[in-house]
């Protein structure tokens, strides 16, 4: 018995990989040729959508370590709708809100929508219900609102301009930590409110509507 | 040698299994690579045109529809209904001054999603898109016409979510990774490029829009300004949106309701897309029409 015989099966099946690596490695190459931006980016464990807690919805005033909350008074710059210039300008509150980034941010746009000033509209509907903020590591703040939110929006691009430059502005000059915002509705991404704008991905503020 | 060449002959056997094995694998590789997303709009279905100034196939975009009546005014005007009636108009302008195909993402009442929309314009080579609406707010104050195009900061921001996510090995975010399905993802951040290489003309499209929409109102301009608007994101094309007014104020909601007004918007629109095709035509070196 030769070793070259004894090798036959071998090279068979080193050229039988040999032949799928090379196919395996022209795929590769093909497919990143069709798609520019690379291959298909993995997720970070940091950047995944936190699932919603149902007790953590719940209100605060039964959990008996939410006396315990320690806040801190937070400066906000809430962008309002200036109704004689149209235009969205920011507004100085001063607020108690407990401790942490999120926490501060629901505060925020929850006063964004309650807040009353002469001269001065909330770009977001009265009644508007805000159901959690989170802020990823990266900078991104992803606010669900209540569905109410899609029904009470007036129908207008302004209207969604407003509303959604609104809470940009408000999150992104109120806190440092916060450079982006994601809006979701009810818990799940949307691709737009009202017909308009593309709100499937964070939006960072823009000049043309901020101040 | 016996043994030797039942070995052989067994290897052979093997190699009958694997090498219909291996065109097996070549041919599901090679029809797994057509399949890997495109940027919207192949060059192949670019219809003959005129292609004066190189502008030779329009599409015109009217927004909302069906269950989407979009913004409303007194008497019942919808802005769907408004904006079906722009669009109409401007395309029997253009088809009888000068010709050019005109395409409308929609022809009646119904809605069209903004995607899809997109894609019909990309699918006809239109070389230009106008998305037709108009506008309303709780301030009655607020009217006169804007123009927009797609903001280039919103682009700026997926090419660094791309370039961040190439080089992190991460998706753009969290959101989009967890709640689309995982396929279609590079294929949305081209689709989200698309625009990207038209903002120029699409900036100059909307300045040219404005003024003579400013022309026709006699207002303090509202100018033209950028927003990240879905239906443009996509365009492989010069794209705008035009609000043609505010139905929430009570002169442009009559002025709206007026169809010789109406006309004159149409009006205003095809004067904008004939300097644009002439300004484009001296930019591309080719000759406008006589
Ligand atoms: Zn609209």
């Amino acid at each position: 018995m030769s070793p070259r015989r004894s090798n036959f099966p071998a090279r068979v099946a080193l050229i039988a990989v040999s032949i799928v690596v090379v196919f395996g490695v022209l795929f590769l190459a093909l497919n990143r040729l069709g798609n520019p931006a690379g291959p298909e980016p993995q997720v970070t464990p940091d950047e995944t959508l936190p699932t919603i807690d149902p007790a953590a919805e719940q209100d605060g005033a039964s959990d008996p370590l939410a006396a315990a909350v320690q806040t801190e008074r937070v400066t906000l710059q809430l962008f309002l709708v200036d109704m004689l210039n149209q235009r969205l300008m920011p507004r100085y509150r001063r607020i108690e809100a407990p401790m942490t980034i999120p926490a501060q941010a629901q505060a925020a746009i929850e006063r964004l929508i309650s807040t009353r000033e002469v001269g001065f509209l909330s770009p977001l509907p009265p009644g508007t219900r805000v159901r959690e903020v989170w802020v990823s590591p990266g900078g991104i703040a992803y606010v669900d609102f209540d569905a109410g939110l899609t029904e009470t929006l007036a129908q207008s691009s302004l209207a969604e301009i407003y509303a959604v430059y609104g809470v940009i502005g408000t999150l992104t000059a109120s806190f440092p930590e916060i450079n982006k915002v994601q809006f979701l509705i009810a818990g799940q991404p949307v691709d737009t409110m009202t017909g308009h704008l593309d709100l499937s991905l964070p939006l960072g503020p823009l000049a043309d509507w901020l101040y | 040698m016996q043994s030797n060449s039942t070995a052989a002959g067994t290897d052979w056997r093997r190699v009958r299994v694997v090498l219909p094995a291996l065109a097996l694998v070549v041919a599901v590789l090679l029809y797994a690579v057509p399949s890997a997303p495109i940027p919207p709009g192949p060059e192949a279905e670019r219809p003959p045109s005129s292609q004066l100034g190189g502008i030779g196939a329009i599409v015109l975009d009217p927004g909302h529809g069906g269950l989407a009546t979009g913004t409303t005014g007194p008497g019942g005007i919808s802005e769907k209904k408004l904006t079906l009636d722009i669009a109409v108009r401007l395309r029997e302008l253009i088809y009888r001054r000068i010709g050019l195909q005109v395409f409308l993402t929609r022809e009646s009442d119904h809605d069209v999603p903004l995607d899809q929309r997109t894609e019909k314009a990309n699918n006809w080579r239109g070389d230009l898109f106008i998305s037709i609406h108009a506008n309303g707010y709780r301030l009655p104050d607020i009217r006169g016409p804007e123009t927009y195009f797609l903001s280039a900061s919103a682009s700026d921001q997926i090419a660094r979510e791309v370039a961040n996510s190439e080089n992190a090995g991460a998706a753009p975010t969290g959101v989009e990774a967890s709640a689309r399905p995982p396929d279609p993802s590079l294929q949305f951040i081209l689709w989200d490029l698309a625009q990207t290489q038209h903002l120029r003309e699409s900036s100059m499209l909307a300045e040219t829009v404005q003024a003579n929409l400013n022309n026709l109102w006699q207002l303090r301009d509202r100018g033209v300004r950028q927003a990240p608007f879905r239906v443009l994101k996509g365009a492989t094309m010069p794209a705008i949106l035009v609000e043609v007014g505010y139905l929430s104020n009570h002169q442009d909601a009559a002025l709206l309701a007026d169809p010789f007004f109406r006309q004159q918007i149409a009006e205003a629109l095809f004067r904008s897309i004939t300097t644009f095709r002439d300004r484009h035509a001296a930019l591309v070196g080719a000759s406008p029409e006589p």
